[in-house]
């Protein structure tokens, strides 16, 4: 349907004594037949300007204004316009002052009409009255009333409760509402009164402070009768008073202009683009692009990011250095991810892999002959489903990122990111390239660090902290043919899945090795030392390696005949937890903003968790069209209490390791019930299923 | 407290007759205020009062009407056109100081002695107030109702009758008053020189015949209290509904 007010390129200028006065530059939107817009701006934008030019008591120099494709060539009863100052006849009663805007109609009809307005603006009674003789509040009703009675196709308002006190104002929206939801009529109310212009309007127009452009327009998605309180809409109010200047990070954050971007997506990507063209000047640096969100790193939290925030409308772009599928370490997950993947929308696809399935976790403690085994379907209830996988991430990863690129991400591999652009504490951009070629710009509102342990933006701003109390080293690598694990004995047949297997967590002298059957015969072996240990032991990877496992005959044994398929890996310095996981512009994910001990199989975790809680974040600053740390701050402690509880379990389960506690919470696990119920749920990923530090306490008591 | 205000007024005409008797008591000529009672009741009773009175006030009703007939007319166009007010203005500006009794001689030189004279004389003297505050009144009217009008598509003399007119009307009826008091003055004035009836006439005619002056400050009273009553008739004018408005602001 084609818009039944169209104002098309409008430009007006007055001449003072200072020469040619720009009011209005390149207005244009239009207005639905029966749509209620509001216009807001400082005062002196132009807007009451506009309203001249739209009720035709004033032309613009260039552009047009057409109502039903007709340009406005005179004031006609066709738009009728409401002031702030009133011009109800005082000289005329209320009823002399309706006819005088049905002029022109049979007397019996008059009448009646009159006293259909009458009612409808509950005036009854005072129709003989003179104007003198009423309240503001009713004044202005016999406006509106009057207005109503010349029948216009458009009502046009300039600040019409402007006079009233803040109770009448109140009152007087609500009644507006009322009359036009029996009247209803296309609206245009300018206002400095941003909460009047939310309570009424269906969609806000910005404009700048002299000379009046647009800033953008802000659509009101939400029901009438509205509650002004209401969060949603408290947060659109600031989101206005945002766009009209009234907030300092804002402020700061504009003075470099940008250019515009061509974005191809609605919503909320294209009310930015309209902001910043409002905003046009000079640019010092020509971006190469833009995009809205840049995220470096194609893992499982950049991906997650990138789902979450491309399937919202965002234009994202992620830049991995790599060319998937490729080698990563950490392939035990956990039921928990089920919640995500469907988050994700990447359920079925995972399904699909066919990785292994894995059922619980069994550990092999200080040589006990028996193993202690922990199945997540013994407590069902807690997870979607009491399975997870191991999965080779070299697939997995794939299967996410290509579920981000089916999600409208962009996805370039084989980019390297040189550096984050940083200006005066904003991260604006990058400078990447692909692989071997020079560095280029690339402007982004939001930039996601999803580098992994390259922490790109935590070295960067020194916020890397490894934590001493947790310096480890690992090594590790994959062992193909001849594996000889098998677990059929270990799960009751009632949970067995077939082909399932569990993850292999044993100690050893100094720390501990991992067990991890993959697809085909491929198993994943790893070793976490001490570092002071390790030390002492020779400095080639692969022989610390191989010593090491001597020290566990259970694995050494499953591994008997098989052949190592790849050169032993080394990390040191696991765990590290940076200061901060967010900044101006910017936010970090995943391993790139900490790193957990592999123990509990939490990483891929923590890092899809993370990069679906920081596109939240990130959403929700587009929303507000503010970046800011402190906008973008809830992410982090969002992630935070997961990954606090799991540091927490991890220095405990170092504290049993070093103790060489014969009675820890693992082996009584065997006979406390409630203490297996919440081990189990904490190894499936229930981290906020469960009361870490009342069950770390009554595990102490219990001991 | 109240009520010692309300007869303030009263207590001040009293000061005054005091005074004024005190000081006629030994004057052989000058009246004392019974004489001067007196003397209305003498003239009341042979009908000169009232035949004069009458007299008076028809050639002040003819002069003013007239005023009013041509001052609201050009004053409107010279408040709405500016091209008229410019036109017109210095002319008018140059006129108005003129004292209505200089022209006494001019208008016997035109129409003799008879009701022309006076009757001329009073249009000339309420025509200036009247035509300047009808400017001014519909020059200031105010924008918005001009556009409101506009904006319900009235126009042309549909506008000025039921917008701008009644939008000046307060103003146009301040100079009303004041032309009315100057048409009393001067009507006055007129008859004492060119004419044989009226109020003048009989206070001229009075000292002329006898030197009656009882009957000399008799007229003069009875002309302050017709003024009196004339400029109350115009305050009513004030209290109208129509015009309220633009008094009640102080509300």
């Amino acid at each position: 349907m084609p818009d039944k007010v169209s104002i098309r390129g409008v430009w007006k200028s007055f001449s003072t004594d200072q020469g040619q006065l720009s009011a209005l530059e390149d207005i244009a939107f239009g207005m639905a037949e029966g749509e209620f817009v509001s216009l807001v701006g400082p005062s002196g934008c132009g807007k009451s300007t506009l309203l001249n030019i739209l009720t035709g008591f004033e032309r613009p120099d260039r552009g047009k204004v057409l109502v039903d494709g007709r340009p406005i060539e005179r004031p006609s009863q066709r738009g009728i316009l409401i002031t702030q100052r009133g011009s109800v006849f005082p000289w005329m009663t209320v009823r002399r002052n309706l006819l005088f805007g049905a002029d022109g109609l049979p007397e019996g009809e008059r009448e009646s009409l009159v006293r259909h307005y009458i009612d409808l603006v509950g005036l009854a009674g005072f129709e003989d009255s003179f104007p003198w003789q009423l309240s503001g509040g009713m004044l202005q009703r016999v406006e509106v009333a009057r207005a109503l009675m010349a029948r216009p196709e458009l009502l046009f308002m300039d600040e019409p409760f402007g006079a009233l006190d803040a109770l009448t104002r109140m009152r007087m929206r609500s009644e507006l509402l009322h009359i036009l939801s029996r009247d209803r009529h296309t609206c245009l109310l300018v206002t400095h009164d941003v909460e009047e212009a939310i309570h009424l309007s269906d969609r806000i127009v910005v404009m700048t402070p002299r000379p009046g452009r647009i800033q953008c327009i802000v659509e009101v998605d939400a029901p009438h009768p509205r509650v002004m309180s209401s969060a949603k809409l408290v947060n659109l109010k600031e989101r206005v008073l945002r766009e009209l200047g009234l907030s300092a990070s804002d402020v700061e954050r504009d003075t470099a202009p940008r250019p515009l971007p061509a974005s191809p997506r609605p919503s909320v990507a294209r009310r930015r683009t309209m902001r910043r063209g409002a905003r046009a000047g000079p640019e010092p640096v020509q971006d190469s692009e833009r995009v809205d969100v840049l995220v470096i790193g194609g893992g499982p939290g950049g991906a997650s990011a990138a789902t979450v925030l491309a399937d919202n409308g965002l234009r994202v772009l992620v830049l991995e250095r790599e060319s998937f599928p490729r080698y990563h370490v950490g392939e035990s997950l956990v039921p928990a991810l089920w919640e995500l993947w469907d988050r994700l929308g990447v359920t079925a696809q995972i399904e699909a892999a066919g990785f292994v399935v894995k059922q619980g976790i069994s550990f092999g403690m200080f040589s006990d002959p028996e193993d202690v085994v922990l199945l997540t379907a013994e407590y069902p209830a807690y997870f979607p489903r009491s399975y997870t996988y191991h999965v080779d991430r070299a697939r997995f990863d794939a299967v996410l990122l290509d579920n981000a690129r089916r999600k409208g991400a962009e996805v370039r591999e084989g980019w390297t990111v040189a550096d984050v652009v940083m200006r005066d504490g904003w991260a604006t951009g990058v400078l990447a390239a692909p692989n071997g070629e020079a560095p280029r710009r690339i402007a982004a509102d939001v930039v996601v660090d999803a580098t992994g342990r390259d922490c790109l933006v935590a070295r960067k701003m020194g916020w890397r902290r490894p934590d001493p109390a947790l310096n480890k080293v690992a090594h590790y690598t994959q062992f193909a043919g001849g594996c000889s694990r098998d677990i059929s004995e270990l799960i009751p047949t009632a949970d067995r899945i077939p082909g399932s297997t569990t993850t292999d967590v044993h100690t050893i002298d100094g720390g501990w090795v991992w067990y991890i059957p993959l697809c085909g015969d491929t198993v994943s072996v790893g070793v976490v030392l001490d570092a002071h240990h390790a030390g002492k032991l020779s400095g080639d990877p692969e022989v610390v390696f191989d010593r090491a496992l001597t020290g566990c005959a259970k694995v050494r044994a499953w591994l008997d005949g098989a052949r190592r398929t790849m050169p032993v890996q080394t990390v040191s310095g696991i765990s590290y937890i940076n200061d901060s996981f967010v900044g101006n512009g910017f936010v970090l994910v995943g391993d790139a903003s900490m790193f957990v001990d592999p123990i509990f199989s939490a990483g891929v975790t923590l890092a899809i968790r993370g990069g679906v809680y920081a596109a939240d974040c990130i959403l929700d600053a587009f929303q507000h069209c503010d970046f800011s740390a402190d906008r973008l701050k809830p992410y982090e402690s969002r992630i935070r209490q997961p990954m606090d509880r799991i540091f927490q379990m991890i220095r405990h389960w170092y504290a049993i390791l070093e103790g060489g506690h014969t009675d820890n919470m693992i082996r009584r696990a065997r006979e406390i019930p409630w203490l297996r119920e919440r081990l189990i749920v904490l190894l499936s990923g229930g981290y906020e299923k469960m009361d870490l530090e009342s069950f770390v306490r009554s595990v102490k008591a219990a001991s | 407290m109240k009520m010692l205000r309300r007869f303030l007024p009263f207590g001040a005409v009293a000061l005054l007759i005091g005074l004024w008797w005190r000081a006629a008591a030994n004057s052989p000529i000058f009246p004392t205020p019974p004489a001067v009672v007196a003397g209305i009741v003498e003239l009341a009773r042979d009908g000169t009062l009232i035949r004069d009175i009458f007299h008076s006030l028809s050639r002040v009703a003819v002069g003013y009407g007239l005023a009013l007939g041509l001052a609201i007319p050009l004053g409107s166009l010279m408040g709405w056109y500016a091209g008229v007010f410019q036109a017109f203005n210095p002319m008018i500006q140059l006129l108005r100081p003129i004292s209505p009794i200089a022209w006494i001689p001019l208008a016997i030189l035109w129409f003799g002695v008879g009701d022309t004279s006076p009757t001329f004389l009073i249009l000339l003297s309420s025509f200036f107030p009247i035509v300047v505050a009808t400017t001014s009144g519909v020059h200031l009217v105010e924008r918005q109702y001009v556009r409101a009008a506009q904006n319900f598509e009235v126009g042309g003399l549909r506008l000025f009758r039921t917008v701008i007119f009644p939008a000046a009307l307060p103003q146009i009826i301040t100079g009303m008053r004041v032309g009315l008091g100057v048409a009393w003055l001067v009507v006055v004035a007129a008859e004492m020189v060119a004419i044989n009836s009226g109020l003048g006439y009989l206070i001229i005619d009075a000292r002329n015949a006898g030197s009656r002056y009882d009957l000399v400050v008799a007229g003069m009273v009875v002309i302050g209290v017709i003024g009196f009553l004339l400029d109350l008739l115009m305050r009513r004018l004030e209290s109208l509904n129509v015009v309220r408005w633009r008094y009640n602001n102080a509300r």
